[in-house]
């Protein structure tokens, strides 16, 4: 499946023929080194050495190539490595992301793998993001074109998260771990190199995001009282999957003194429910990374999931003055006495357990009703 | 002895695009019916309005489509149902995005189009419609910003850009 | 599908008015030409489309004859240069036959306007202003003047003087209407100052001076009710002339400015059209060779902002073919395109028509008979070459010329008269040919002279159609061992004296058998 590199040195070195011999201009003998092996050659051996980090990095950034930081120069060899974790053949088309159209194929995403500084075994996992983002619920033509600063975050479930030594608990949002930072910036220089979302080409956020970089994290299954994202959407516990959504970057919930189920969720509900989001004009999806000690605090209450999904979402609404603000017009058959709901239904909140200890919870709202989440399961078997 | 050392050739990241071209659909010679097509981004109604007064007696057939998600089956049949459409607005990354790959799906039913973008997300607009293979895809500017200005304010920005409408259009 | 003339009075149709007035305007500084004519034309066709839709509505002309002389037109002598400055009503006729020079000008053009179909009502700058008919507004806009400055000064890049007035009096001194400047006022009363020294007042009410031109257009707007007018594309200039005199009609007239129609030039043989170096092609011109309708054709085929360019020579008979095509499938003698092309180019062809006709025309080849007009000018040979060459309809093969009905007789005469007129004006030398008399004195050598021969052979013995005479010849030169070239030269030498000539087995069809098969054998 790998390719090689073209051979540059004859396989019988100084095996020069006759010919070779009679027809070098060098074989007159008037000024060689002496100490040369062959001079019918201009070298006697040769070495190949890997570029210089710093010089490519240069190099691709100034051809707007990069996030900005420095990338890891993808060679022939590196990139074998990936692709001999993955499913397909190389050059089969994954999928075509716009706005560029560009053709995502194993070899190039393993490409802006390896410079991202991912590591060989993480490529099922970013062929499986790149074809759900590429879905058509996902709408990546709006997310990357669009001003608003969404970015893509990507939730691990199953085996894998082990597998590949995501970090599911303390600091799971950044920094420090190499799975959960590199993943979310290989499917961002996707973005770049494959979709064409330049800053100010392909993707107009007005602002950007830190979240743009890498938003990447595996569910902290263990400390979930509840079912994982993945088995609440129809998966094995067992399967391995990747969900992406469109998200901005988290917002903290801080609550340090509730007691109950429902006190503790106001807290995350007035915290969602703010004017200004995409939810408020347009509602959508809202994901909230609820901490182990916070999702302990309601399921003592006897709260399932379902019944966590069904209380925010109907009392997640906030006045319609401050909701019709946005950039879309507000569908009015949306509006109840007054008030938007930030979600359409109770399927709309995301509810994902992780992180380590303390009693936070992070709260991500969506694109609105402009892209919905895609979970698909990933296949580990290497060739 | 003589050692030659050579740097490894790093490949290149970018995506390769395929190269397809469809075909534009001409603006006709004259026309009765023409669609305005709102994607509900403010500014867009205002703007729609100035430029059909322009093109006296015709009939119009108004059609709502979202701004930062693709039409509907019905409401491209509905806006491809007429001589030529008017697409407003494209004042933003997406609902440039979904301004111009719906004119394009348009144009495969028959239909000839004018976007109207503005001149900030123009470029972007015409990348795009190239990257989807219409590159002539008939785009009009307007000044940005749209957003935040009022009525009258955008009536003033639409007016400025009839004369192109009906340059465009070849009227009379 | 409408017309673009059917689109604009439609457009129209929404407007609030009792009454439609389309309004043309053509400056008298020399020859009108079909560049400077447009507007008439336009207006006289969206005026009848108005009618056509139920609208009560009229076409006027304005004559800008107050207007001062620019430049000398073509081809008047350098001794005019003495009247530049002058308006054009005070400058004599230059060969004496006429009133003046506007008279001199507009005559011939006012003449022709009848067989177009144009009627218009016709109107006199100078006499405007000499009737009176102008006083107030003169008055309104001397009264207007700070907002009138204001406006233009908008337009401009250097602001005018602030003693600027929109109004320019004729020196008592000079006669010049654009050296002198207005710079104060009282009552009707204008007080100006010359660039000859003079300095003076003039009465408004007299006549001898005018408005400046953007307000002028503004005034007439309103003095006649114009709803709509075409103008040349240069009034059309972000800023110009129209953009200012719509506002000024606006604000200072308290009237809406007409529905406006640019068009763009008509360039001949691609040169701008100029009066001064001669560069025209007057209705009158156009007349000579071609139906009225032709013009209409050609001015109403492409939309207005299309540029346009005439060449009466070669070209000019692509462009009879074209429209003889256009009524053909008019009447469904041939099929278009495409569904959308017929029904525009039918759309095309019904606008440009003066009498609308039942039936399909006879329409005999324009560029055909270019040749057979100079082998005889006796329409009835004509008519019998014709029909050797299967040029007639098939309805009419058979028929005597005298059996003909009139109109179609009409119709092959008039055509007549304009391909002579075009052989004798525009055609290139390499068209024209004369058959000669008696057999020239030219060199062919053997195998041409048993050519010639055999097909003079061929030719006694039975009856061919072009087709077949062509193939038939072709045979003969090939067992020959002959070139084409060499074969049909020796045709043109012995008949015409030239190498060249029409294509050689319609051309032969058309002379008098006998006569070629004589001149074949070199017997006469």
């Amino acid at each position: 499946m790998a390719k090689k590199d073209k051979k540059k040195v004859s396989d019988n070195s100084c095996g020069c023929s006759i010919d070779d011999l009679m027809n070098y201009e060098a074989v007159s003998y008037s000024n060689t080194d002496h100490d040369r092996l062959c001079g019918a050659r201009d070298s006697d051996m040769e070495f190949f050495i890997d570029p210089d980090p710093e010089k490519i990095s240069q190099e691709f950034y100034q051809r707007r190539l990069t996030d900005g930081l420095p990338i890891i120069p993808p060679t022939r060899e590196r990139v074998d490595s990936f692709l001999k974790y993955s499913q397909h053949h190389p050059d089969d088309v994954i999928a075509v992301l716009p706005p560029k159209m560009g053709q995502a194929t194993p070899e190039k995403i393993a490409i802006n793998a390896v410079m991202a500084g991912c590591l060989p075994s993480f490529q099922p996992v970013l062929e499986q993001s790149i074809k759900a983002i590429s879905h058509e619920k996902f709408n990546l033509t709006g997310v990357n074109a669009t001003t608003h600063p969404v970015s893509i975050s990507i939730i691990i479930n199953g085996a894998l998260t082990r597998q590949l030594g995501l970090n599911t608990g303390v600091g799971c949002l950044g920094p420090g771990n190499i799975a959960n930072a590199t993943i979310g910036r290989a499917i961002r220089l996707c973005l770049i190199n494959i979709a064409g979302a330049i800053p100010g080409v392909g993707d107009h956020a007005t602002h950007g995001s830190p979240a743009k970089y890498s938003f990447c994290f595996a569910e902290n299954e263990e400390e979930n009282p509840w079912e994982s994202l993945h088995v609440e959407r129809g998966y094995n516990p067992d399967d391995s999957t990747v969900t992406v959504m469109a998200a901005e970057a988290p917002h903290n919930v801080n609550d340090h003194r509730s007691q109950t189920a429902e006190e503790l969720l106001d807290t995350v509900i007035h915290t969602a429910t703010t004017a200004g989001c995409n939810n408020s004009h347009v509602p959508g999806e809202l994901l909230i990374i609820m901490g182990p000690e916070h999702a302990q605090t309601i399921n003592r209450d006897g709260w399932s999931k379902k019944d966590v999904q069904r209380y925010i979402h109907q009392n997640s609404h906030l006045p319609v003055v401050l909701g019709d603000r946005g950039g879309r017009k507000l569908d009015e058959k949306m509006i109840i006495n007054g008030n938007i709901p930030i979600t359409r239904s109770p399927q709309d909140v995301i509810l994902v357990v992780a992180g380590g200890p303390g009693r936070h919870t992070m709260i991500s709202h969506g694109f609105g009703s402009g892209s919905e989440s895609i979970t698909l399961k990933i296949n580990t078997k290497p060739e | 002895m003589k050692v030659k050392l050579t740097e490894r050739e790093v490949l290149n990241p970018l995506g390769e695009v395929q190269d397809n071209k469809l075909d534009l659909n001409p603006l006709p010679y004259d026309f009765d019916k023409v669609s305005l097509v709102d994607n509900t981004k403010p500014g867009a109604n205002i703007i729609l309005k100035v430029l059909s007064k322009s093109l006296g007696n015709r009939e119009f057939l108004c059609v709502k489509k979202p701004a930062g998600a693709p039409a509907t089956e019905e409401q491209i049949k509905k806006a491809a149902s007429s001589d030529v459409a008017i697409l407003a607005l494209g004042d933003c990354g997406s609902c440039t995005s979904w301004v111009v790959l719906d004119a394009i799906r348009m144009e495969e039913e028959g239909t000839p189009t004018i976007s109207i973008c503005s001149d900030y997300f123009a470029p972007f607009a015409r990348n795009l419609a190239e990257s989807h293979g219409l590159k002539c895809l008939r785009i009009l500017e307007i000044k940005h910003p749209i957003a935040g200005l009022e009525s009258d304010e955008v009536e003033e920005k639409a007016l400025k850009i009839v004369q192109n409408l009906l340059y465009l259009l070849q009227i009379p | 599908m409408k017309h673009w003339t059917e689109r604009i009075a439609s457009d129209l149709t929404n407007w609030n008015v009792d009454k439609h007035v389309v309004a043309s305007g053509t400056s008298i500084s020399g020859s009108i030409h079909i560049g400077n004519s447009c507007d008439v034309f336009i207006a006289n066709a969206v005026g009848k489309s108005l009618k056509k839709l139920g609208e009560d509505a009229k076409t006027i002309w304005i004559a800008d004859d107050h207007d001062p002389l620019r430049k000398v037109p073509y081809p008047l002598p350098e001794s005019y240069e003495k009247y530049l400055g002058v308006p054009y009503s005070q400058i004599p006729c230059p060969e004496g036959c006429c009133d003046n020079f506007v008279e001199h000008f507009e005559k011939p053009f006012l003449e022709t306007l009848p067989t177009f179909g144009i009627e218009l009502e016709t109107y006199s700058g100078f006499k405007m202003y000499h009737d009176g008919v102008y006083n107030d507004y003169i008055r309104k806009s001397l009264e207007r003047t700070p907002r009138i400055r204001e406006i233009f000064n908008q337009y401009r890049e250097h602001p005018l003087k602030a003693d600027w007035l929109p109004y320019n009096p004729i020196c008592s001194e000079c006669g010049r209407v654009n050296t002198t400047t207005a710079y104060d006022y009282q009552g009707d009363t204008v007080f100006y100052r010359c660039q000859c020294g003079h300095e003076g007042e003039m009465d408004i009410k007299s006549g001898e001076g005018k408005l400046t031109w953007r307000v002028e257009w503004a005034a007439r707007w309103k003095i006649f009710g114009v709803t709509c007018e075409p103008f040349g594309k240069d009034h059309a200039a972000s800023g110009g002339s129209y953009d200012v005199s719509k506002v000024i009609s606006h604000e200072i007239f308290d009237y809406q400015a007409p529905y406006p129609v640019p068009y763009e030039w008509i360039t001949l043989k691609g040169d701008a059209m100029s009066k001064s170096k001669g560069v025209f092609f007057t209705p009158g011109q156009w007349l000579e060779i071609g139906a009225p309708e032709t013009l209409n054709y050609f001015l109403f085929r492409s939309k207005p902002l299309k540029h346009k360019d005439f060449d009466p020579g070669m070209p000019f008979l692509d462009f009879i073919d074209q429209y003889d095509r256009v009524e053909r499938i008019f009447y469904g003698t041939e099929e278009a395109a495409s569904e959308k092309e017929k029904e525009k180019l039918k759309k095309i062809y019904e606008v440009s028509q003066i009498n609308p006709a039942d039936s399909s025309a006879f329409q005999a080849s324009y560029r055909f008979l270019t040749v057979a007009r100079q082998i005889t000018d006796d329409p009835e040979k004509i008519f019998r070459i014709l029909e050797r060459n299967s040029q007639l309809p098939e309805d009419m093969e058979g028929t005597e010329y005298g059996s003909l009905p009139s109109d179609a007789r009409e119709r092959l005469n008039s055509r007549l008269v304009h391909v002579e007129n075009w052989l004798e004006t525009y055609a290139p030398g390499f068209v024209k040919f004369n058959v000669q008399e008696t057999l020239p004195d030219v060199q062919i050598n053997e195998n041409q002279e048993l050519f010639l021969s055999k097909v003079a052979d061929m030719l006694e013995t039975s009856d061919y159609n072009s087709q077949e005479l062509h193939d038939e010849m072709y045979k003969i030169l090939e067992k020959l061992g002959l070139k084409p070239q060499k074969a049909f030269q020796a045709i043109y030498k012995v008949v015409i004296g030239k190498k060249q000539g029409p294509r050689a087995a319609s051309f032969l069809l058309s002379l008098d058998k006998d006569f070629v098969i004589k001149r074949f054998r070199r017997e006469a």
